[in-house]
């Protein structure tokens, strides 16, 4: 009796501990998920790229889209088969609708074991987690991924706030990633200039065909731009054949015109920020459209993701107060859920990304003023001449309060606010 | 396997069930059958010589029981130590011979004999030795039963790194097979939850303090070296202890008893008695099989003097051959020699100051003089090579760093400031209950005479605080137990 009531006590402090110490990155995208009894008639899937790529949000505001966003960084087509599998034996366990799409971007493989461990550490141990941590961990690294625990009891030292209140992902597996970046390497833009796909990729593309195929899923491959691997570049190209040969959609956006500047909608040389995250997901949602995925903005549960769409406006205007520098505030400004009052002095517009960025926020909808040398900036706040750079920022809906206020300094390259 | 390991906890809990549901006539054979497979897990091929050290000494205990004849004793003994010395010596040896031959100029070849040491060689053929020399001398009868005897030999739980079983404790034990007993389980399972909380808590935890700085004396010196060489005393002790203490609740929840093979060594007062509380199942190998057939303390303080230094030199090369190991044991031997002559002087020297032998302060400050000469000793047991070893004793003294006592550079060696603390703490908690020990109090039995609610909390919050401060799995490789190498 007393032996059982111990073995009882050291699981559920087993169990308790067993979730305080994990890493923290799955459970943080994918609680969500988990949590949620929305039926998502779009799943996507694929890396970082397709995190930063695809806003669930804005697809079912512009198009009456409901999907979630599988994505993981730093895992590719092999965790996606897996992470798949597992988001569809859950829904069919729970008795919900399966999707009617999966969208798969192509983009590489041979995921790193602490890549996979962001993906599944939340995920119970179950027959495709065993399978996926069997084929795709590194040697002797299996079963640390099965059983994370073994790995993690030693961040007793490292806990922090968010691992006893994990600050859950609520914007469908989207992150948003403030920066402004120029390309670093070639950019292939020509659908003809192939290489091989290399390693196991394409098998595990034919394993989540077979996958969808066996629950009437409708499977469309996507890539999403970057400016970096030209050889990953090539290597997508090659999918327009074996989109043929298996009869599958496929649309390589790098070959697409789709408004993108590599000079100023990606973060960095891989990810988009939230503006060409925007361009991205407009272009996918005329696709989806297209290939008839259900407009549900009419539906009982529109008031809900409307409601979602409010607190993600809310979520952008906050995130303003902590940018500190000119060029991503100003990237920030794009968003066509704000309106901004812009004053610049002109020597600014020297740089090529804020003259960009400058120019597209002339589209009538916010006011800029570009300040001549000599003259002085007017900022609300009163100190007349000290700043380079002044916004005022505005809800689109809500004009009559300011959302972000402020002025930033240009010294030598050196932007930041003031 | 090591003991922790994911295959010791699936092998242990399936060789616990089947002895207990077998019937009694196969228990043993099962145990056997579990040794050898147990042993099996390092290098399948050298069972061969388990079974030819088993097969050996049984045959000559029951011919020594009816021709007890000198000459038969030494011939078994010689098979043994004879393996045991090619496969533990041999290079250390030829090195050494090369050594003198070009000192002298002989020509001689460099010779690479690429032998991988047997694990637990030393310990299986000093307990089948003990066993034979006991036969000889007719303290006990030879075994009849080769199974019940290979199992003696073999028992998985001591087989690689001791307790060094006599004879008249384990063999006696195994006469008899055990039921299931719920009492013994929780003894055995309290055992095994503090020997993994001295190995995987302090002793891993206290290598990677260790093993940075004595990886990079180059870098570290003066203090860094002391403090390395403090938290290797704790390293070394409780990895040992650490094995042996789950060895014996191993075979505590089997029905059998394994000697205590450490008695709270660091509240010795004296080398010499360091020596009775440390690896008490070797010493008093050493003691009865060498000390006492050297003539022991009887011959006179000379002798007595030699005695010591010739069982200490000879252990220093069980532990290892190198001679950074003889060095160890010389110097084990030569402060117990010391000891010894300065018997006298240091009365006098007590009575001259008034200072009582049995108060407080003399015991206190004869804990700390050991502790201070058993640790100087551990120094050249860790280092690598006699030579570098002076060198590294130069920068001990030459490194003046008293800083790193206020500062936070001991946190940059291995251990942040948390597991720092924490290494410190439970080192602190081992020394509560060796001091414990030492005035005859036995905590494990003190919480099994608790209420139950206790017991559980120290059953679960035991084994949680085992599991999330031990260090073990992960990017961690798990260390070998270090006795396991002699």
């Amino acid at each position: 009796m007393s032996a059982g009531m111990a073995v009882l006590l050291f699981a559920g402090g087993l169990f308790y501990c067993n979730k305080l110490l994990a890493n923290k990155q799955s459970i943080q995208k994918y609680e969500q998920y988990f949590q949620t009894d929305k039926q998502f008639d779009v799943l996507f899937v694929g890396s970082s790229h397709v995190i930063n790529g695809v806003s669930p949000l804005d697809l079912f505001r512009d198009y009456g889209i409901a999907s979630f966003n599988l994505s993981m960084h730093g895992n590719y087509v092999k965790s996606g088969y897996f992470l798949l599998k597992e988001a569809l034996e859950r829904l069919q366990k729970e008795g919900r609708n399966l999707p009617k799409m999966v969208v798969l971007d192509v983009y590489a493989d041979g995921e790193g074991t602490s890549n996979l461990h962001n993906a599944w550490d939340s995920f119970a141990l179950s027959g495709t987690k065993k399978e996926m941590a069997k084929e795709l961990a590194e040697d002797g690294k299996s079963m640390e991924l099965m059983m994370p625990f073994s790995l993690y009891h030693s961040r007793w030292s490292e806990l922090k706030k968010n691992d006893f209140e994990p600050n859950i992902n609520q914007l469908y597996g989207v992150e948003l990633r403030y920066g402004v970046a120029y390309p670093n390497s070639e950019i292939v833009r020509n659908p003809e200039d192939k290489k091989e796909i290399q390693g196991e990729k394409l098998s595990y593309v034919d394993k989540i065909k077979s996958l969808c195929e066996s629950c009437g899923i409708t499977l469309v491959l996507i890539h999403i731009p970057y400016s970096y691997s030209p050889d990953w570049q090539r290597e997508a190209n090659s999918f327009y054949e074996y989109a043929k040969e298996n009869q599958l959609c496929y649309v390589n956006y790098m070959n697409e015109d789709i408004g993108l500047d590599f000079d100023i909608d990606f973060f960095d040389q891989g990810h988009l920020n939230p503006v060409g995250m925007r361009k991205m997901t407009r272009e996918v949602g005329k696709l989806l459209w297209d290939l008839g995925v259900k407009d549900k903005r009419q539906e009982a549960e529109a008031g809900e993701w409307e409601k979602e769409y409010e607190e993600f406006i809310d979520y952008r205007a906050k995130r303003l107060k902590d940018i500190t520098q000119a060029k991503i505030y100003l990237m920030s400004l794009q968003d066509p859920d704000l309106i901004s009052v812009v004053q610049v002095k002109r020597k600014l517009l020297e740089d090529v990304q804020i003259a960009k960025l400058i120019e597209r926020l002339k589209d009538g909808k916010n006011e800029v003023m570009v300040v001549e040398e000599g003259d002085k900036l007017l900022p609300s706040d009163g100190k007349e001449g000290e700043y380079d750079l002044y916004c005022v920022v505005h809800k689109k809906e809500d004009m009559g309060s300011v959302a972000d206020s402020g002025g930033f300094v240009w010294e030598e390259g050196v932007n930041r606010r003031k | 396997m090591l003991f922790n390991s994911w295959q010791y906890l699936i092998f242990y809990p399936v060789v616990v069930l089947a002895y207990f549901l077998l019937p009694k006539k196969l228990k043993n054979l099962w145990l056997l059958g579990a040794s050898y497979y147990f042993y099996m897990g390092w290098n399948a091929r050298y069972i061969v010589l388990l079974l030819f050290t088993t097969i050996v000494t049984y045959a000559g205990s029951r011919i020594l029981e009816r021709h007890r004849k000198g000459w038969i004793l030494l011939l078994t003994v010689a098979v043994n130590f004879g393996i045991l010395f090619y496969f533990k010596y041999a290079q250390f040896a030829w090195n050494n011979l090369a050594l003198l031959c070009k000192m002298a100029r002989i020509p001689l070849r460099d010779r690479s004999f690429d032998i991988l040491l047997p694990v637990g060689i030393s310990f299986f053929t000093f307990q089948a030795v003990g066993y034979t020399i006991d036969v000889y001398r007719g303290e006990i009868s030879a075994e009849k039963n080769f199974l019940k005897y290979a199992l003696f030999v073999a028992f998985f739980p001591q087989l690689v790194a001791g307790p060094i079983e006599r004879s008249r404790n384990l063999l006696k034990q195994l006469n008899k097979t055990y039921p299931f007993s719920y009492d013994r389980m929780r003894e055995g399972l309290l055992l095994m939850l503090w020997g993994f909380f001295l190995k995987l808590v302090i002793a891993d935890r206290a290598a990677l303090f260790v093993d940075t700085v004595f990886g990079d004396t180059g870098k570290y010196g003066g203090l860094y070296i002391v403090a390395a060489c403090v938290f290797f005393a704790f390293q070394i002790y409780c990895d040992f202890s650490g094995y042996s203490i789950i060895a014996m609740g191993s075979a505590r929840i089997l029905g059998l008893e394994l000697m205590d093979n450490f008695h709270a060594p660091y509240f010795s007062k004296s080398v010499g008695e360091f020596w009775r509380r440390w690896h008490i199942s070797l010493s008093s190998w050493f003691r009865d099989y060498l000390y006492f057939p050297l003539g022991g303390s009887r011959k006179g303080q000379m002798r007595t003097c030699w005695n010591l230094m010739a069982v200490f030199l000879i252990s220093g090369l069980w532990h290892g051959a190198a001679w950074t190991y003889i060095v160890w044991g010389g110097l084990n031997g030569f402060f117990q020699v010391m000891e010894r002559m300065t018997k006298g002087l240091r009365k006098w020297i007590r009575e001259l100051f008034c200072i009582r032998e049995n108060g407080f302060s003399h015991k206190l400050f004869s804990v700390l003089v050991t502790f201070f000469l058993v640790d100087f000793t551990w120094f050249f047991f860790r280092i690598k090579g006699l030579r570098s070893s002076f060198s590294v004793l130069k920068r001990v003294v030459t490194g003046w760093n008293p800083w790193i006592l206020v500062d936070e550079s001991l946190f940059q060696c291995g251990l942040n400031r948390k597991n720092f603390y924490l290494l410190v703490f439970s080192i602190g908690v081992l020394m509560a209950a060796d001091y414990g020990k030492s005035r005859g109090i036995c905590i494990r039995k003190r919480v099994l005479e608790q209420d139950f609610w206790f017991r559980w909390l120290v059953f679960a919050g035991g084994a949680l605080f085992v599991l999330i401060f031990g260090i073990w799995g992960g990017t961690y490789d798990a260390k070998s137990f270090i006795y396991f190498q002699f």
